[in-house]
């Protein structure tokens, strides 16, 4: 609405406007083309990102794995990073029992919610904040829900965004019968059978603490009323 | 088997200068005008000095342009999320006057209901105007993909719908799904051309996803839907993929689907 604003300001008052030598009309244009490039940003980066929870679940994961950069990459809980499209592609269909497509009775709700985007004033990178909440499971056999933080990069390459890092700190992963209060220290979190198998390219970055012990994901993007980094 | 969405957007050539704008929002979902894109993205970021020189009036009136497709966004999601909270409480005649006059409302295997009066009628179904006590009827409206046509005048939308429900006496019940729906703005108003949920799964609270399958409604013989459902298939246990409204955000190629197999609903 602001730019609107600016915009009609720009336009209506004619005397003013005449006064505006070029270079002012060419300056304020520019500053214009930055924060709409910046708000388009916003949302590009939102439909990336529910865009990965939506071909995840679906078990779409060659759509999943290209929405990352060349150089991306993923790592999820304690199974370290995995980087590059193909790898990301390989990595996410054998967490899921190796086939295309999800199996019959398997459920894999990677719900995507909460967003906190910044968007570099250059609208060529940014990061992201999200909340994971995941409906899992295999019917007649197991059901978890699953808790956690994603804290994500970005990256805009020809006019494209895309993922350049995605982090999910998954805080626990608990059997729905008796739910996440009853989790031991320990429980709510393992290496996956995918990541013995198919090891990652680089390990762990941090030794995960899922719950019931404390875990605050560092935040990259400072507190938006202090401006201030949040410890 | 491969699915084209049914889309509004698609189809359309995007304006090279629209999807240099644009970014990743909105691509066009043919090659040759990838290609084309792709080409004048080259161009455009090799001469910044091109778009400098444009006259201030056409410089206004692409920022004009961009500021309304992010207008657009914005009052998409509060028409949603404005569905979701009426619909939630039983306000049946506030959920039908979000529709366009031949709106289209479409709920799992139950039909396709088609204009305010007979959405509104059929939405009793879902229990009497004004929620009831002990009834708990919330779907939530999360997760949101927006598409606004280059023109402003049509969208999509893709959403994820969790669903909590009661009623009293018996075990509240889990559900998951997805919304695939469309929009139209008439005079200057966005309204819901189509709404689509997708029930994915639903269960017994008691149960949960491990012990419990409970699958969805087909038409109903009190208040028969208009049209039969646009797509037969099977919740939870089963896993039908709902066609997605919009290309992907990266390579910008429509996603191709291959859908279980269902003796019943024959499917191959």
């Amino acid at each position: 609405m602001r730019l609107l604003l600016a915009a009609v300001l720009l336009v209506t008052p004619l005397p003013a406007a005449a006064q505006m030598t070029d270079a002012q009309v060419r300056a304020e244009a520019a500053a214009l083309t930055r924060r709409v490039e910046v708000l388009e940003g916003n949302r590009a980066i939102r439909n990336l990102q529910r865009a990965f929870g939506f071909y995840v679940d679906r078990g779409l994961w060659r759509d999943a794995a290209t929405l990352f950069a060349a150089n991306g990459t993923i790592e999820l809980g304690a199974d370290g990073v995995y980087q590059g499209p193909a790898r990301i592609e390989e990595y996410l269909r054998r967490l899921h029992g190796g086939q295309e497509g999800l199996i019959y009775g398997q459920l894999n709700e990677w719900v995507t919610l909460q967003p906190a985007v910044v968007v570099a004033d250059d609208a060529l990178t940014a990061t992201a904040r999200w909340r994971d909440l995941g409906m899992l499971g295999q019917y007649h056999q197991h059901a978890e829900w699953r808790d956690g933080i994603y804290q994500n990069t970005y990256v805009r390459e020809g006019g494209v965004w895309k993922i350049a890092t995605l982090r999910l700190y998954v805080n626990f992963v608990a059997p729905y019968g008796q739910g996440w209060a009853r989790l031991a220290e320990g429980e709510g979190l393992t290496v996956s059978q995918a990541a013995r198998d198919f090891p990652p390219d680089r390990p762990s970055s941090g030794a995960p603490a899922p719950f019931p012990a404390v875990q605050v994901p560092p935040f990259s993007q400072p507190h938006p009323v202090t401006g201030r980094a949040v410890q | 088997m491969t699915h084209l969405p049914n889309n509004p957007v698609r189809g359309e050539l995007v304006e090279p200068r629209d999807a240099a704008r644009r970014g990743a929002a909105i691509r066009a979902s043919t090659s040759s005008a990838r290609t084309a894109i792709l080409a004048v993205l080259a161009f455009a970021t090799a001469q910044p000095a091109l778009a400098q020189n444009a006259s201030p009036e056409s410089r206004l009136a692409d920022f004009r342009t961009r500021v309304e497709r992010l207008e657009d966004q914005d009052q998409i999601e509060l028409l949603q999320a404005s569905y979701g909270y009426y619909f939630d409480k039983g306000l049946w005649t506030e959920v039908a006057q979000l529709f366009s006059a031949d709106g289209r409302f479409e709920y799992g295997q139950r039909g396709v209901y088609i204009g305010r009066e007979r959405i509104r009628r059929s939405l009793l179904l879902f229990g009497p105007e004004g929620l009831s006590p002990g009834r708990l009827n919330n779907h939530m409206q999360l997760q949101a993909i927006i598409t606004v046509a280059p023109d402003g005048r049509t969208a999509t939308a893709r959403w994820q719908g969790m669903v909590m429900l009661a009623q009293p006496g018996v075990n509240g019940q889990w559900g998951v799904g997805v919304y695939e729906n469309q929009y139209v703005k008439e005079a200057g108003v966005w309204k819901i051309a189509s709404l689509h949920f997708y029930p994915m799964a639903q269960t017994d609270y008691d149960a949960g996803w491990m012990r419990g399958a409970t699958q969805m409604d087909g038409p109903s013989a009190l208040f028969p839907p208009d049209a039969p459902p646009t797509e037969v298939y099977r919740s939870y246990p089963s896993n039908y993929i709902p066609p997605f409204s919009y290309p992907h955000p990266v390579t910008g190629e429509p996603i191709t689907l291959v859908q279980p197999r269902d003796d019943i609903a024959g499917r191959e």
